[in-house]
């Protein structure tokens, strides 16, 4: 069996950013696309609740980065094997499902070539900039990422019983 | 108001105040933001009753109501002074069509809208458990089975205020560390996101500043206000903006492009295509409206949040930080999308908390929006309830709005030792949206794109822009009079609202009244006015030019005067506009210069007088023999001296705003009740002594003291005297702005004190004689009946569509013209056989079978007579000569049946008559019957109906 998004994420946040655990550990559990749907709108600063303190992306978290850059990457890596017409019909469709949907679980990691690889690691180094992290964390945080995503394809996750469902 | 939205001024550690700092404190005021909130909620649900109302209403041709007004002649292309007094001309017989139908049921659209409430009250409930029940919401303590983030929380809502602590619950899916607030009334929640709780164990401060501004929004009741509009605004999008928009919509295209129409839609077309683009316009305004002052007003309460959490403790690195930290898009993108967002940005917030100075500024586009909303929202409740409710529910809450608003503006200029606003442009704004509004939903802006006569919205402009610089004016001058350190009173404001609520009650009364109506041209003189002056007071109109160069005056200036200066809201907004600013210069401490002016309105007086003496020389000039010193001459005496007194009343307030050096409206409306009161004491007094001064005689050939007749001219006189304070604020508002009087001298504050009292003293008796005089005089309110009854006859409206002429002629057949036809034939069809029958011997054609047929003739010629005449002219002529001679054939039969001599000469007579009669009965009801068939076939639902 293959590692999933949340577990290369568990993974690079224990060894980068290991006080953030707990964060991951909440979204054990909880509807993959929900996280990522909320996770990008933070992100993007859209859809701030009303009387909320206001989205803040600019804070110098790892998590959000981590998450959203791997589940990018294994989308556009799943694109490109099937096709980008046919990936963006399937995300259509996901959007049209009924709220009362079963819970949708993290997607595994594909295969990476090396400019995929290249290509996640520029943006989980430009992101973890603009985030507020020094730039030799932004590095380090980058190479994790890569790292992880090289071996998880192949590699079974380690059996510590807080993979996310 | 919001009273819980007011915040302390920002304390030094946010780096918030304004370097220099003096007089009350600007934080004392409400944001006002919760009128705002009023403003939107009125407006939305008197726009779901009006849209309901009109979805609900029957079809056109099942509105027996619309088709007596086409059967009068309505033209839904033609001019709306035609149809205003098309009815008037033939009043009763309308009155009895109307009496016959049963009334639009108007509960239709309060049954509607009693729902929409109800749904939206539902919706207000359901919102927090709907937000409660998302996946990942959690209570508190799964994450924190220790209690220590509740713990904390308890201590920074105590140090808030806030005594009943929210439920409180964790977001675990939000890796953002912010909160949010929501729920109801009684029922508050404190979301926390999981990025929240981490940053707590990284960053105390930011934790600390976010549930401090969360907590901000509770105190300040943003939750209980910011979902009730949220749900109402929802509810009222799905279940009336939309539907009434598909309706319309759906409407309007399929005429437009596919020629087909609902019902008798079709005669409507294409008159109705303005009106249904405007209405389409309303729909798309108020959806607008709602979210974008919905956002704005968010994103105000937003700032006040943050004012707030920096005043209990929060720590403004914290904004700092987050304004530093943001990547700037670009300019004008930026500014188009920070108008819908519920936030505003981090720049504009960290900006907010150092100098807040946007959030106390009077900007121009919320006062445009509520000019618009005013007049949206005044026009529909005037049309589905009563003008008077319309202009003191919509024009006293719009009031309120802009009182606060120029008061904030008014005291934070007064803080930092600015100039305050001078309400220019501001008022400018507001009239511009009430302008707007008015040319949107306004019913005298139909059937066009554009009114008959638009230059009566200049009306509303000057008066927007005199009303909002009074407003500012009378602000700064109570703030100006308290002592530094002092701080305002919310009873100070509330007063000020009151004061303005009345003036725009009055404006906004006479504009749905009158206003509107000038928009359709001279509607007095259409509506006979002229005439009825001259009935009313018989003279000689038309031979002296004395008399004749003043009666379109006497009709369309001075009897709308008079009838304004007896209406209670006139009256009262006239009171107010001089009484509020003479009383703010009057009980406050620092009075100086009060002598200046107190003196210019007694000058004012004395050349008042000396006009009122001029107009009484030049009547006497030619005044006609005792005996033909008529009602006429009277009119004419009193249009003289009406323009004497306003001469007085404004031209002392222009110079007085010319002159002044400070306060100089309020100052100007001070003189000008001081030199009003005078003239009116004056002419009292000549009035009373007339005959005694040769050159003024008028009245009176010999000297009496006739005070009691005086008293009685005074009083008529006074009704249109009394909206010249209008007119003098808006002369005074103009001369203001020209430049200032230089000072020559500075007088101690002491010693203008010391001498202030002779002033203090006439402006204190000036305000209670007003006050007396005013109530002494004020009549009864204006009642609903028209007293527009001599209408002129008007000229045949041409250029009217073949396609409305025939639904004319088809209503008129439908409410009568049928009966009426049908009764008319059988009575000359019984006359023709009664002719045949004359020479035979059989009985038929005598004298005893002719009564019956000729009585039947007089009562249904008569019956006929009292119905509405044929909507087009060659058919009426035919019909109204039928009528002519079927009244006078049938007289004569009578006539003639009854006497007893057998008169050869005028049994011939009766019978030419009654030939004559048949040969028109042929002659009209032929053509008529063809014509009614023809149209028909156009229409057969209408047959069916």
């Amino acid at each position: 069996m293959r590692a999933t998004v949340m577990d290369v994420v568990r993974d690079v946040v224990d060894q980068r950013a290991p006080e953030e655990r707990p964060l991951v550990d909440d979204l054990a559990g909880l509807d993959y696309e929900l996280v990522i749907q909320r996770v990008r709108r933070a992100s993007d600063g859209r859809g701030g609740d009303p009387l909320g303190f206001g989205l803040s992306d600019a804070t110098a978290l790892v998590t959000p980065v981590v998450l959203l850059a791997v589940h990018e990457a294994c989308r556009a890596a799943v694109a490109d094997a099937t096709g980008r017409l046919l990936s963006r019909a399937t995300s259509a469709l996901g959007r049209l499902r009924p709220s009362g949907r079963r819970q949708i679980a993290p997607p595994e990691i594909p295969d990476f070539d090396r400019d995929q690889l290249a290509a996640v690691r520029s943006r989980v180094r430009g992101e973890a900039v603009r985030r507020g992290l020094p730039e030799p964390d932004a590095e380090a945080l980058a190479d994790s990422v890569v790292a992880k995503l090289a071996t998880a394809g192949a590699a079974e996750p380690e059996p510590d019983g807080t993979s996310a469902t | 108001m919001s009273e819980d939205t007011a915040t302390t001024a920002p304390r030094p550690g946010a780096g918030a105040v304004p370097s220099a700092s003096a007089g009350a404190d600007p934080g004392a005021l409400p944001a006002g933001t919760s009128l705002r909130f009023l403003v939107l909620a009125v407006a939305m649900v008197v726009a779901t009753v009006a849209m309901l109302s009109g979805v609900l209403r029957p079809l056109p041709y099942k509105d027996v109501a619309r088709v007596c007004q086409f059967a009068a002649g309505y033209d839904p292309g033609g001019k709306l002074i035609d149809d205003l007094f098309r009815d008037q001309a033939q009043d009763d017989a309308a009155r009895a069509c109307l009496e016959k139908t049963e009334p639009v049921p108007g509960w239709y659209g309060l049954a509607g809208t009693a729902v929409v409430l109800l749904a939206a009250g539902g919706l207000y409930l359901l919102i927090p458990r709907w937000k409660r029940s998302r996946p990942g919401v959690e209570p508190l303590h799964t994450r924190d089975p220790r209690g220590e983030v509740r713990a904390e929380i308890v201590a920074l809502a105590g140090r808030a205020g806030v005594r009943s602590l929210p439920n409180l619950v964790v977001d675990r899916s939000a890796l953002d560390p912010g909160a949010v607030v929501y729920g109801r009334a009684g029922w508050r929640t404190l979301c926390l996101n999981s990025g929240l709780l981490h940053t707590r164990r990284v960053d105390t401060a930011r934790f600390e500043a976010v549930v401090l501004h969360e907590l901000a929004h509770i105190r300040h009741r943003d939750v209980d206000i910011a979902y009730a509009v949220t749900a109402l605004w929802r509810v009222f999008l799905t279940l009336v903006v939309a539907p009434y928009t598909l309706l319309l919509g759906e409407s309007l295209v399929t005429a437009q492009f596919f020629g087909g129409f609902s019902g008798l839609d079709e005669v409507f077309w294409p008159a109705s295509r303005p009106s249904m683009i405007k209405a389409l316009g309303v729909a798309a305004f108020l959806f607008l409206l709602v979210v974008l002052a919905r956002a704005d007003t968010l994103r105000h309460r937003e700032l006040y949040a943050d004012r707030g959490a920096v005043a209990l403790g929060a720590d403004p690195g914290v904004w700092q930080a987050q304004a530093e930290g943001r990547a700037q898009g670009r300019l004008a993108l930026r500014a188009v999308a920070a108008l819908w967002r519920n936030h505003p940005s981090w720049s504009e917030r960290w900006r907010s908390l150092r100098n807040p100075a946007e959030l106390f500024a009077l900007t121009s586009m919320p006062l445009f929006l509520l000019g618009v909303v005013t007049f949206v929202t005044g026009n529909s409740l005037s049309a589905v309830w009563d003008k008077a409710v319309a202009a003191w529910v919509v024009g006293g809450l719009a009031a309120c709005v802009v009182t606060v608003a120029v008061w904030r503006a008014a005291l934070y200029a007064a803080h930092s030792q600015a100039a305050g606003p001078r309400g220019i442009r501001a008022g400018f704004a507001l009239g511009s949206g009430l302008v707007c509004g008015e040319l949107l939903s306004g019913p005298t802006a139909a059937p066009g794109w554009t009114p008959e006569h638009a230059e009566p919205l200049l009306v509303l402009l000057l008066g927007s822009v005199a009303y909002v610089s009074w407003l500012a004016q009378c602000a700064r001058l109570h703030l100006w009079a308290v002592p530094d350190g002092r701080s305002v009173t919310r009873r100070a404001v509330l007063a000020a609202a009151a004061a303005g609520s009345v003036v725009a009650a009055a404006g906004m009364y006479w504009w749905l009244h009158d206003g509107q109506l000038w928009m359709t041209g001279n509607f007095l003189k259409a509506g006979g006015i002229p005439q009825y002056a001259r009935e009313l007071f018989p003279g000689p109109w038309d031979s002296l030019p004395q008399y004749e160069s003043v009666l379109p005056w006497i009709g369309s200036v001075l009897n709308p005067l008079s009838v304004a200066g007896e209406d209670l809201p006139t009256v009262a907004g006239a009171v107010v506009l001089w009484a509020y600013p003479a009383l703010l210069l009057l009980w406050r401490p620092r009075t100086a210069r009060l002598r200046s002016t107190a003196l210019a309105g007694l000058a004012g007086g004395v050349v008042g007088v000396a006009a009122v003496a001029a107009a009484m020389a030049y009547v006497h000039s030619w005044r006609p023999a005792l005996e033909e010193r008529t009602l006429a001459f009277q009119a004419v005496y009193a249009w003289w001296l009406t323009v004497a007194l306003w001469a007085g009343t404004v031209g002392a307030a222009a110079v007085v705003a010319a002159t002044a050096r400070t306060h100089r409206l309020p100052r100007a409306l001070t003189a000008a009740v001081i030199a009003h009161l005078v003239m009116v004491a004056g002419y009292f007094v000549l009035q009373a002594a007339d005959g005694c001064v040769g050159p003024l005689r008028v009245m009176g050939n010999t000297c009496h003291w006739l005070p009691g007749t005086s008293w009685m001219l005074t009083e008529m006189l006074i009704h249109p005297a009394t909206p010249a304070f209008f007119g003098a604020a808006l002369a005074a508002t103009v001369m203001s702005q020209l430049p200032r009087a230089k000072r020559t001298s500075l007088p101690a504050d002491t010693d203008t004190a010391r001498r202030s009292w002779p002033a203090r003293a006439v402006v204190a008796v000036a305000v209670v004689a007003g006050l007396v005089l005013t109530a002494a005089v004020i009549g009864p309110q204006r009642t609903g009946g028209n007293p527009l009854r001599a209408v002129p006859v008007r000229p045949e409206p041409v250029g009217t569509n073949d396609k409305v002429r025939d639904m004319q002629l088809l209503a008129w057949f439908s409410v009568g013209g049928q009966d009426d036809m049908g009764a008319l034939s059988s009575r000359y069809i019984e006359l023709a056989m009664w002719m045949q029958n004359l020479n035979t011997e059989d009985g038929t054609g005598n004298s005893d079978a002719l009564r019956p047929v000729c009585a039947g003739l007089a009562r249904d010629t008569a019956t006929a007579r009292r119905h509405l005449r044929v909507p087009d002219a060659d058919l009426d002529q035919k019909w109204s000569t039928l009528l002519d001679r079927g009244k006078s054939a049938a007289a004569e039969c009578k006539a003639v049946l009854d006497g007893s001599a057998n008169d050869v000469a005028r049994n011939t007579r009766m019978l030419n008559q009654l030939v004559a009669a048949v040969e028109q009965a042929g002659a009209t009801l032929s053509p008529l019957t063809e014509r009614v068939a023809a149209v028909q076939e156009r229409w057969p639902q209408w047959t069916d109906g």
